[in-house]
Order: C-alpha cells, then sequence, then structure tokens
C-alpha cells in the first residue's frame, strides 16, 4: 500500500508535535504528514492541496470551524476532525456534513493512524465517542440501527476494545467491526449530499457493507418533519 | 373555644357578628325607650309603655350579656324574636297613632333590629324563621290596632331579614373559602420547612462524618497508614463516637445555647470567660455553631498548645449570637494557606453559612488565633413573624371581596325594588316629581361609580368626596321635593337610602367620614321637617327614631367591614401560631426517622471496620482492609453528593464514587453521551454501586462512560486492576438494574444498566 498523506490544521504548535509523534509511533510509518499549518488554506495549496485526508481542529482561533467541514466535503477531500468540544450535537453535525470521523482530543492519541488510513480508502472509521453518540442519537429523524448495531457502538463506546465487545456479544470480532461501519454507513446515508458521502457509500458497496438499492436521496430535515 | 387551624377565619368573623349585634341590641332598645316616652301619645298610655320599655330594655342587656358570652345555643334568639313578636302584637297600645302606618315608631324600631340581628348570630333557616315570625306578628298588631289598612313597616321587616340574611351566606363563605387558604398554605409551608430543616440536618450530620470517618477511611484506604500507627486506634474509636452520634435522640427539640455548646468544652483544657448565656437557638444553628466551635478548639489544640484558649459565648445588642475561640498561641499567616483548604472553608466557614451565619478567622504570626462565630439570631423560617401578616392579608382580602360584592348587591337591589317602586306609586304625591326622579338618577349613577371604585381598589379623598357630595345633594333635592304630611312616611325613601349610598362610597375611609355624612344627611332632613312645621314633640321623636334606625345599622355595617380586616390579621396570627407548633411536632418526627436511617446505613458499614482498626484486628496496610476502605469511603461519598442541589445528580454522585480512587492516584476519565432522564435516588445507587466496587480495584486507570436515552441509562467503567473482592456487588439489584462483569487478563469491565 502506497504512503498516505496528510494535512494538518490546528493552531496549536503544540499539538503539531504531538501529531507528528503519533504517526511516527506507527511502525511502519505508513502516513507522511505534508504540511500543517493553523489555518485552513495549508490544505488548498502547495502539498497540502493533494494530501490524502485532511485532519482538522475544529476549534480554530475561537471559532468553530464546522462549515469548513462542508467545503472539504463538497470538494471529495476526506476530513477528519478532532476537538475537545465533544459534546453530541457538534459530533452528529459533524457527521452529517459529510466528514469521514470523529476523534476527541484523548482518542486522537491511540486511534488517529486508524482513522487516517481508514479515510485514505473511503472507510469509515468510529472512534469510541463517535460510536457512544451515535448510540445515544434519540433525534426523530435519526438513521434506524439494528439493536445489535446499537449494542456494538455501545460495548465499543465503553471498553475501546473490539475483542472485549466481541466476548460480550458472543460473535467474532470482524462481526463487531462490521456492525460499527454498517451503523456508520447508515449515518452517512442520511448524510448531506457531499463528494465524500458517495465516495464513501460507493465503497460501502464495494465491501458490501450496503446495497446499492439501500442507499437513499438525502432529503433535508425541513421536507423530512411533517 | 380555641380556634383550631381550620376554622379561624370563621371564628373570628362569627365573634365580630355577636359583638355587632349585642351593640345593636343594646343600642336600639335604650333609643328605643327614649322614643317611646318622648313621642308618647294616644292610643299609647304611660303605664303599658313603661311596662314595654322596662322589659325590653332589661331583656336587651340580658341577651347581649349571652350573646357575647355565647351561652344558651339558639335560645336566646327566638326569646328575642319572641319579645318583638310580642311588641309588635301590642304595637297599637304603645305608639302614637300617626306613626302606626310607617315606619318611625320605637316598636318598629325594635322588631327592625331583631330581625338584622338574628342572622349575624344565628343559623341561616332560624335567621329566616324569625324574618317571617316576627314581621308575621308586627301585621297582625297593626291589624289589631284601629284605623290602619296598609301593612306598612310589615314588609319592610321582611326585605330586612331576607337582606341581611343573604349578606351573612355570601360572607360566611368568604371566611370558610379563608380557611381553605390558610389551611392549603399551612401544608405547603409545612412541607418546605420539613424539606429545610432535613437538609440541614443531613448536611451537618454530613459534614462531621466528612470530618471524621470519611477523612480516616480515605487515608486507609489511600496506603498512607501503616500496622503500627499510634494515632490511627485513636482516631477510629473516635469516629465511632461520630456515628453513634448520628443518633443522638431528638437533636431537633433543640437544647439552648448552653446545651449545645457545654458537651463540647467538657474535658478540653479551655478557659470561659463568662457563663454561656441561655439563650434558645434553632437545633440547626446549634449543631452549626457546636459543630464549628469543637474544630476551632480541635485546631487550636493541635497548633497552638501548650498556649491557653478562651471561649466566649454572647449575645450582641443587634440579637446576634457570637462564639469567640481565642487563643495566645503561635498564631500563622492566613495568606499562607490555600483557599482551597477544606478544613477551615467548609468545617467554619461553610458550617456558619449554611445557617446564614459566618465565621471569620484572624491570625498573624506570634498574635495567636482568634476565631468569631457568628449567627445574627433571625428567627428561623418557622417562626416568621411577617408569615402571620401574610396570612392576615390572605384572610382579609377574601373578606373584602366578598363584603364589597354583598354591600354593592344589596344597594343597588334596595334602590331598585324600594326606591323606584315607592317614588313610581307616590309619583302624583311629590311636590316636584321630575325632581325627584332626577335625584333617583343622580343616585344610581353615584352608586355605580361608588361600585366600580370600590372593586378598583380606589379610595383618594377626592373621588370619594365628590361622590359623597354628590349624594348629599341629590338626597337634599329628593327630600324637599317631598309634601310635609309625608315626610315621615315611605314615600321619603331619600332620607334612609342616601345613608346606604354613603356606606358605599366610604366604605374604605375612615369611620368618621361616614360619621359626617350622616350628620349632613340628618341636618337636612331635619331643617326640611323644620322647614314644614313638622318637628312638634312627636315628630322630634319621630326623627330620632328615623335617624337612629338608618344610620345605627350602616355605621355598624361599616365598622364590621373594617373590623374584618383587622380580626383576619390577629386570627391569622393565631393560625400561623398554631400550625407552627403542629409543623414543628411533624418536622421533628421526620428528623427522627431520617436520622434512625442514616444511621443504620453509616453504622451498619462502617463500624464494624472501623472497630476492627480501633482494637487493631484490622490491619491499615493490607489490601484487601485498605479495598474495604475505598469501597466505604466512596460509599460515604455518595452518600454526601446525594444532599446536593446538581442538575445531574447521577453524574455528580458518579464523580463522587471516583474521588477516592483519585486521591489513590488513578487517573479517572469520564465520557457521557446522550441526556439523562430524572432517577430516583434508589435507581441511582443501584446504578453506581458496581461501578463504586470496581473503582476501588482501579490501579493507575479507569475509563468510566455513562450513556442515558429517555428509556435507558449505561453506567461502565474500565479498570486496570481487579482488587480482591467481586465486582458484582450482592443484594443491591434494582429491579430495573442489571450487572454485567466481564474480566479480561488484567482488565475489568462492569456495566450497570436501568431500562425503564
Amino acid at each position: 500500500m502506497a504512503e498516505v498523506t496528510v494535512v494538518l490544521v490546528d493552531d496549536h504548535p503544540v499539538v503539531h508535535d504531538g501529531v507528528r509523534a503519533w504517526l511516527e509511533h506507527d511502525p511502519q510509518r505508513r502516513i507522511r504528514l505534508v504540511a500543517a499549518a493553523d489555518g485552513v488554506e495549508v490544505a488548498w495549496s502547495g502539498p497540502g492541496r493533494t494530501a490524502d485526508v485532511v485532519l482538522l481542529d475544529l476549534n480554530l482561533h475561537g471559532t468553530m470551524a464546522v462549515p469548513e467541514v462542508s467545503r472539504f466535503a463538497e470538494a471529495g477531500r476526506r476530513v477528519v476532525v478532532y476537538s475537545e468540544h465533544a459534546d453530541d450535537a457538534t459530533v452528529l453535525a459533524v457527521m452529517e456534513r459529510g466528514a469521514y470521523a470523529f476523534l476527541t482530543k484523548q482518542e486522537a492519541r491511540d486511534h488517529c493512524v486508524a482513522t487516517i488510513l481508514a479515510a485514505a480508502s473511503d472507510r469509515p472509521y468510529v472512534a469510541p465517542l463517535a460510536a457512544g453518540t451515535m448510540a445515544a442519537d434519540e433525534r426523530p429523524d435519526r438513521p434506524a440501527l439494528s439493536d445489535r448495531e446499537r449494542t456494538a457502538l455501545l460495548l465499543w463506546f465503553q471498553s475501546m476494545s473490539k475483542a472485549a465487545v466481541a466476548t460480550r456479544m458472543g460473535i467474532a470480532e470482524t462481526t463487531v467491526r462490521q456492525y460499527i461501519q454498517r451503523a456508520r454507513i447508515k449515518y452517512a446515508n442520511a448524510g448531506r449530499p457531499a463528494a465524500t458521502r458517495t465516495q464513501l457509500l460507493a465503497r460501502a458497496i464495494q465491501d458490501g457493507l450496503i446495497r446499492a438499492d439501500e442507499v437513499t436521496e438525502y432529503a433535508s430535515r425541513a421536507s423530512r418533519t411533517p | 373555644m380555641p380556634a383550631s387551624g381550620s376554622r379561624v377565619a370563621r371564628t373570628a368573623f362569627a365573634r365580630l357578628m355577636t359583638r355587632c349585634a349585642a351593640a345593636l341590641r343594646i343600642g336600639s332598645a335604650v333609643a328605643g325607650g327614649i322614643a317611646a316616652f318622648a313621642g308618647l301619645a294616644p292610643p299609647a298610655s304611660v303605664a303599658a309603655v313603661a311596662v314595654a320599655v322596662t322589659v325590653t330594655t332589661g331583656w336587651s342587656a340580658a341577651y347581649a350579656v349571652l350573646l357575647l358570652r355565647g351561652r344558651g345555643g339558639h335560645w336566646p334568639v327566638f326569646a328575642d324574636a319572641a319579645v318583638a313578636a310580642v311588641l309588635g302584637l301590642a304595637v297599637g297600645a304603645l305608639v302614637p297613632a300617626a306613626v302606626l302606618p310607617d315606619t318611625t315608631g320605637w316598636v318598629f324600631l325594635y322588631a327592625s333590629t331583631t330581625v338584622i340581628i338574628s342572622p349575624l348570630v344565628a343559623r341561616t333557616l332560624v335567621g329566616v324563621a324569625v324574618s317571617v315570625a316576627v314581621p308575621a306578628a308586627y301585621a297582625a298588631g297593626l291589624q289589631l290596632a284601629p284605623a290602619v289598612e296598609a301593612p306598612g313597616g310589615a314588609v319592610l321587616l321582611v326585605v330586612q331579614g331576607v337582606l341581611v340574611t343573604v349578606l351573612m351566606v355570601v360572607l360566611r363563605r368568604a371566611a370558610t373559602a379563608a380557611d381553605a387558604a390558610v389551611l392549603q398554605r399551612e401544608a405547603t409551608e409545612r412541607l418546605a420547612a420539613e424539606l429545610a430543616a432535613r437538609r440541614a440536618e443531613e448536611r451537618e450530620h454530613y459534614r462531621l462524618l466528612h470530618d471524621s470517618v470519611s477523612a480516616t477511611l480515605t487515608v486507609v484506604a489511600a496506603g498512607g497508614i501503616d500496622a503500627g500507627s499510634a494515632s490511627l486506634p485513636a482516631q477510629a474509636r473516635h469516629d465511632l463516637a461520630v456515628i453513634e452520634q448520628l443518633n443522638r435522640p431528638d437533636l431537633a427539640a433543640g437544647p439552648d445555647l448552653p446545651g449545645w455548646l457545654r458537651p463540647v468544652v467538657a474535658g478540653r483544657a479551655v478557659t470561659l470567660d463568662t457563663p454561656i448565656p441561655a439563650v434558645p437557638v434553632p437545633a440547626a444553628v446549634g449543631a452549626a455553631l457546636a459543630g464549628a466551635t469543637t474544630e476551632a478548639l480541635t485546631n487550636a489544640a493541635r497548633h497552638a498548645a501548650p498556649a491557653k484558649v478562651q471561649l466566649r459565648a454572647a449575645v450582641e445588642p443587634d440579637g446576634a449570637v457570637t462564639v469567640l475561640v481565642a487563643d495566645d498561641g503561635p498564631g500563622f499567616d492566613p495568606a499562607a494557606v490555600p483557599a482551597s483548604r477544606r478544613g477551615v472553608r467548609e468545617s467554619l466557614v461553610g458550617r456558619m453559612r449554611a445557617v446564614d451565619g459566618d465565621a471569620t478567622v484572624s491570625s498573624r504570626p506570634g498574635g495567636g488565633t482568634h476565631v468569631l462565630l457568628r449567627w445574627p439570631g433571625r428567627p428561623d423560617g418557622v417562626d416568621d413573624p411577617a408569615a402571620g401578616a401574610a396570612l392576615g392579608e390572605v384572610i382579609a382580602t377574601r373578606y373584602r371581596r366578598g363584603f364589597d360584592l354583598v354591600v354593592i348587591l344589596l344597594v343597588g337591589i334596595w334602590h331598585v325594588g324600594n326606591d323606584l317602586l315607592v317614588l313610581l306609586a307616590g309619583w302624583s304625591d311629590y311636590l316636584r316629581p321630575v325632581a325627584e326622579l332626577l335625584a333617583w338618577l343622580a343616585l344610581s349613577a353615584v352608586g355605580a361609580a361608588a361600585a366600580v371604585r370600590l372593586l378598583r381598589g380606589r379610595t383618594g379623598v377626592v373621588g370619594t368626596w365628590l361622590l359623597a357630595g354628590a349624594a348629599l345633594a341629590a338626597g337634599a333635592v329628593a327630600i324637599a321635593a317631598v309634601p310635609a304630611h309625608l315626610l315621615f312616611s315611605g314615600t321619603n325613601w331619600a332620607w334612609g337610602s342616601t345613608g346606604w349610598f354613603g356606606v358605599l362610597v366610604l366604605l374604605r375611609r375612615p369611620p368618621r367620614e361616614l360619621g359626617v355624612f350622616l350628620g349632613i344627611n340628618a341636618a337636612v332632613a331635619l331643617a326640611v321637617l323644620a322647614g314644614a312645621g313638622a318637628l312638634d314633640r312627636i315628630g322630634v321623636a319621630r326623627a330620632a327614631t328615623m335617624i337612629y334606625g338608618t344610620a345605627a345599622l350602616q355605621v355598624t355595617l361599616l365598622l364590621a367591614a373594617q373590623a374584618l380586616a383587622a380580626t383576619a390579621r390577629r386570627a391569622a396570627a393565631v393560625a400561623e401560631a398554631e400550625s407552627a407548633v403542629r409543623r414543628r411536632r411533624q418536622v421533628a418526627e421526620r428528623l427522627h426517622a431520617d436520622r434512625r436511617q442514616r444511621y443504620r446505613i453509616v453504622h451498619d458499614a462502617v463500624a464494624p471496620l472501623l472497630a476492627g482498626l480501633a482494637d487493631g484486628t484490622l490491619d491499615p496496610a493490607d489490601g484487601e482492609v485498605r479495598h474495604r476502605c475505598a469501597v466505604e469511603a466512596g460509599r460515604l461519598r455518595r452518600l454526601f453528593a446525594e444532599t446536593d442541589d446538581v442538575a445531574d445528580p447521577l453524574l455528580h454522585e458518579l464523580r463522587a464514587c471516583s474521588y477516592i480512587a483519585d486521591r489513590r492516584g488513578v487517573v479517572v476519565d469520564l465520557q457521557l453521551t446522550g441526556r439523562l432522564p430524572a432517577l430516583d435516588r434508589d435507581v441511582r445507587r443501584a446504578l453506581t454501586e458496581a461501578p463504586l466496587l470496581a473503582l476501588a480495584g482501579a490501579e493507575r486507570r479507569a475509563r468510566v462512560t455513562v450513556l442515558g436515552r429517555t428509556d435507558e441509562v449505561a453506567v461502565s467503567v474500565l479498570v486496570d486492576g481487579r482488587g480482591p473482592a467481586p465486582a458484582e456487588p450482592v443484594g443491591t439489584a434494582s429491579s430495573n438494574v442489571t450487572v454485567s462483569v466481564l474480566d479480561e487478563e488484567d482488565r475489568r469491565w462492569v456495566e450497570a444498566r436501568w431500562r425503564r
């Protein structure tokens, strides 16, 4: 597999060093940080323009960069959002706008390599807190998850170990992975139209997570409300 | 009879009405007696009038006494009706012939008073019976007398009786409604007082435990003590004594200040400058002062020994209670003590602030330490004098509204039902009928305006007297249009009615203003009478009877309206005092029950552990002992957290459970998703118990997650150590909470899940 390139948008220089260290922790060094800056421009020009994945800190200089997520997603850029603001509404809004994944800053250390690699191949990766958020989702227009999918999300949120979830559920670890990814794809299916959404769903169809006839046209929240 | 909480307003109202009745009875008997002799003329004879007046005045005095003493039940009412009836039957022999057809005779005055006061003091049906029987006898008396055709005053008597009966029905309802309001308010306040008292005592108990038992267990759990510790057994024994304190019988009944402080001082090296003043203090305040004083003395013994420690308790001129603990030890620099140190902040300041008091600690290196505890001496909510006043307003407002409506209604009915009919019936008799009608209309307008002002609460002097002047002028015009021979008859309706409009206009003004109004009205009538040459000896007696007969009732009504407010306030004070006693008793009972329960929880869990530490059979360095201490310290922390008012109690209590792990150096990561539904304390305890046990076994890291949905809550703990105890709680599984445990290598994963 070719080297994956990533561009980092974060306004904390310390975090730049941290991310570099986390990526270097990967024994196979599969990911290379090609550019890093405190503004989104770095991902639109120079080496950042062609990076496979954009790692975006949601809180840039005191403003929430949620609209930036939409711009990246519409351009087909694979965005992984990480933030200290991990309230349920933010997590769901970021996924709805076409980000591939959401990480809290505590999770980034353990999960950023796996998340970036998955994103580079247009596959979803669900970190524990985002899993908990989906399991707790009670909005009336939320995607319909199966009981097993929701249980897998909840247990993953609690234990951070898919092997432990598999033991608890009495199923294989790959099945746990499948439940979690399928749940994530259902959220993508309900998300706004964006190039990234199309890429995610296309890959999910190839991987057999969802059938082509299950892909639905996006209906805006307003028209979905009776 | 002492008024009970539910009958205060009715009882006070009944007492006021009884006084009015007694006053009216005696007043009319005396006025009637004078008029009887002053206006004596055939067919009335001196002998008959003398006998009748003697009997009526004597009986009236006796009746008044019976009424005021509440004797005889309904019998005095019937007896008075009998006297009035006999008098009515004999009316032909007791008043001059000229007076018989109209309502200016003294016998009419007596009978009228009887039908008016009977409904005031008797039940509705009795009042109605009197209102029928007395006029019937009067009508019969008129029939027996020669040369009288019309039933005359008999009809008026019936009308008077019926109107007063209606008035009483409405006012008694107002009184009942006021009583209901009192009861409702009492129930609400009792609940509030009970909650406040329970909270205060609970917090005080938890403060005691926090500073002793909880601190000891936390230190042992953290591994800071080895088996050879000399201080641990003593501390454990002290902690056991603290637990026993929780069971102290009836803390709430409250000793006075010496009762609280003497046990604290006993056996300590402290000098009392002056005796402790024997002032009563609320239980919560006494407990706070005792707890804070203990803390101050302990600190002094710890840091200032062997310095001299003095204690002075005093009541300041402003009523504040102060306790000063002063030592001449080395002192310290207050700026050098971190603000977060819980000892001083929570134990002294926190305790005192919880009862609206305060604590100040002043010290300087080399200058000793002064701890001043101060409670401002405000009575607690239970004995709040303002509460009685507010209750008085509740009752007074109820009365006022009822009274206003009734007065407006009665004046309106009278003005149409009597005045207008009389006016139209005697149209051709008036000197100037049109002027008479215009005067009637003017009075109607005055009445309407006065009614609106009354209901809107307008009582300004200018507006009031503009209306009063208009009423007097209209009355004068109406009286002046009556021919001389009909001045004492019903045709002269304006004489009496003007006074009623005066009552309506001046209901909220000082009584003397109605006095002035009625005086002017009487002067106008007398002037017209004098002008018509009608003021001979009999005429004066008739005029006096007429003036007294109308004015007495009008003045009484106004005085009663105004006395009601004062009565309501007095009644409220009584109700407040009585309900405070009831409240206090019930609060004390609840406190006692709470205390027993709390004691049992703490005693059963912690006492064996402390006893083992005290007598050395448990080794504080042993892993299992430390684990038990961590579990019990966590449970105590959770118990303390349960008394706090927070938005998310489950999270708050989980943080309390995590606190001990944190103190042991475990890094705890707490994550929440979703929204937590409101959960009962028992469900929260069941949800936190297994996580608490798991946290007690954590070594370096713990992940706590909470997921909330409308119908489901999952609390999970992932720890890197198992501890010596099983993770699954024994005997705490609540019906809707299930616990699952997964042990893997060196990790333990525990989940407690509640489903609605």
